[in-house]
């Protein structure tokens, strides 16, 4: 750029009219618009229509109050890394997932229309979505930060900018100045963050709510993939145990039908024992021969019954104990089957948890994002508890999968 | 959709048991997730229940009959998932274009607020002005009338703006 093509006004737009004498006031109003021009994101040249309005626009908004966009970056990170999770979990058991046509025959891996193929195909422009809506997010928490970095700037600016100014006799207006442009910066600052979140959040809305519901139609999608999955690892195991589970399934069906019997023979004792305690108490009272024979008798009889339930009793136990020592035999490889089982549950446990977690927070979420937009509307910080706890359980449900 | 296992073992009724399932499974597939996974649940249940040491059935047999139904309810949900985010795909490309948008337009008013642009420029404005200054004095107005002239005539500007506002 041509030395001579750079324009004073264009950079410090002072309102200036000829033979108008310059005031204390003008000058520190021109800094207050100024600010309010940056703050607006416009480097338009200066006019007192604009000055006024800018004006207006600082003394109107200056209850505006930055809304609290952080708690909602964090979500939409932690949303991400769950979606990505979610995918990760799903993909790894397509991926070894043994897929068939509709004839029966086996689908190669490397199919175009092998289930992994076509998630992860489908998949990739979820994540895009993700990504960019970690990116949004961003770009607001950007927008508060850049308060920060704008104050930086704006003392570096004033400081520049009395430095031309101290070249002019209006240098006794310097220090008040600095304040002033400070302050009404602020101001400023605060109006266009304001005007830039709301801006971004309103129009935003719409796709956010469509995100919600089509990723959470993607996580009922992937909880009846995941379940399919997860049975069909439950049938492969049985199928591996299939013979061994049949022995055990045999036997343990055996064995409580002794134990049935083994109660049905406990209980057929109680009579015969009553009986004889009936034909002992008699024996003990009685003097008379007639009835001291007939207490024997039942005695005898009573004892017979009991003997015979001992007998019987103990072939139940010999049974029983034959079951356990089959059992036993075989306890190493039921003893690997149910760690096997226990981890093929575990897993889908987890996965499963992690997909309802998403489903839940993702509607968390797009609440959370409409309620920013009526925070915004109505002037007040938006509630971001349900998101918080959300993101909190979220974060917890990855560690568990993860460090099983 | 449970059965009672223990009266099947006892009637050893795992051929018509199967035939059920046969039958379940043809209607699951036309019907929804949650009829497949149930059925799924009982064929599980059939090829772990089914006594593969009976000699009077031939159970393996079943068994790969039963797996292969699993099989095919498995499939189903599949596909019928797949198809659904797949139709889903397109609004996906859409929403992503849109937020791209909205994501750029954030940023540059970030970037706005920030006053990096505003800085950059008053910084270059203050150091050209300064290096006009120097400029000037160092040029002699014989050797450079032309450059002298442009010089003077922006500084020129300067001090009227200076004597305009002055008090």
């Amino acid at each position: 750029m041509p030395l001579h093509s750079l324009k004073v006004r264009s950079v410090v737009p002072i309102p200036h009219r000829r033979r108008s004498p310059f005031s204390t006031g003008r000058f520190l109003v021109a800094l207050a618009t100024t600010a309010a021009s940056w703050g607006q994101l416009a480097l338009r040249p200066f006019s007192t229509g604009k000055f006024l309005g800018a004006l207006a626009a600082v003394l109107g908004f200056t209850s505006c109050q930055t809304p609290n966009v952080q708690p909602f970056h964090e979500a939409t990170t932690a949303f991400n890394a769950a979606v990505r999770q979610a995918y990760t979990v799903t993909w790894a058991q397509l991926d070894a997932y043994e897929a068939i046509d509709s004839e029966g025959g086996r689908t190669s891996r490397n199919a175009t229309n092998h289930p992994a193929v076509r998630f992860e195909k489908g998949w990739a422009p979820r994540l895009q979505v993700m990504e960019g809506l970690v990116s949004y997010s961003e770009s607001l928490a950007n927008i508060v930060q850049s308060g920060e970095q704008s104050r930086a700037n704006a003392k570096a600016i004033s400081d520049q900018v009395l430095k031309l100014v101290e070249a002019t006799p209006w240098s006794v207006y310097g220090a008040a100045a600095n304040q002033i442009f400070q302050q009404v910066h602020g101001l400023a600052v605060s109006i266009a963050q304001y005007r830039s979140i709301a801006k971004a959040v309103a129009k935003a809305d719409a796709a956010i709510q469509r995100v919600g519901e089509a990723l959470g139609k993607d996580m009922q999608s992937v909880e009846v993939m995941l379940i399919a999955l997860h049975d069909d690892q439950e049938e492969m195991l049985i199928r591996k145990y299939n013979h061994h589970r049949g022995y055990v399934t045999e036997v343990q069906s055996k064995r409580e039908n002794f134990e049935r019997e083994l109660l049905k023979s406990r209980n057929a004792t109680d009579s015969p024992r009553l009986e004889l305690l009936r034909a002992r108490a008699l024996l003990l009272a009685s003097t008379a021969e007639a009835e001291q024979t007939e207490a024997r008798a039942k005695a005898d009889s009573a004892t017979k019954k009991l003997e015979e339930a001992d007998r019987n009793k103990q072939l139940i136990q010999q049974a029983l104990k034959e079951c356990d020592d089959l059992l036993a035999r075989v306890a190493e490889t039921e003893a690997a089957y149910q760690a096997e089982k226990k981890s093929v549950q575990e897993a889908r446990q987890a996965s499963l948890e992690l997909v309802k977690s998403t489903r839940d927070a993702l509607r968390f979420w797009a609440d959370a994002h409409t309620d920013l937009k009526s925070a915004i509307e109505e002037n007040r910080q938006p509630n971001v508890q349900l998101l918080l706890t959300a993101a909190t359980e979220i974060r917890e449900t990855i560690r568990k999968l993860r460090n099983p | 959709m449970s059965k009672n296992w223990s009266l099947i073992r006892a009637n050893n009724a795992w051929e018509e048991v199967l035939a059920e399932l046969i039958q379940e499974t043809k209607a699951a597939i036309k019907a929804g997730a949650v009829e497949r996974s149930a059925v799924r649940s009982d064929l599980r249940e059939f090829i772990e229940q089914s006594p593969n040491f009976d000699n009077t059935v031939p159970i393996d047999k079943l068994d790969e009959i039963a797996s292969k139904l699993h099989k095919k309810l498995v499939q189903a949900d599949l596909e019928d998932e797949l198809a659904k985010m797949e139709a889903r795909q397109p609004s996906f490309a859409d929403i992503l274009k849109e937020i791209r948008v909205i994501t750029e337009e954030a940023n540059d008013a970030a970037d706005a607020i920030s006053l990096n642009r505003v800085r950059k420029v008053v910084d270059s404005v203050a150091d050209a002005l300064e290096s006009l200054q120097q400029i000037r004095d160092s040029i002699d107005k014989a050797d450079e009338p032309k450059l002298a002239k442009s010089l003077d005539e922006l500084l020129s500007a300067f001090e009227t703006l200076r004597a305009t506002v002055k008090p």
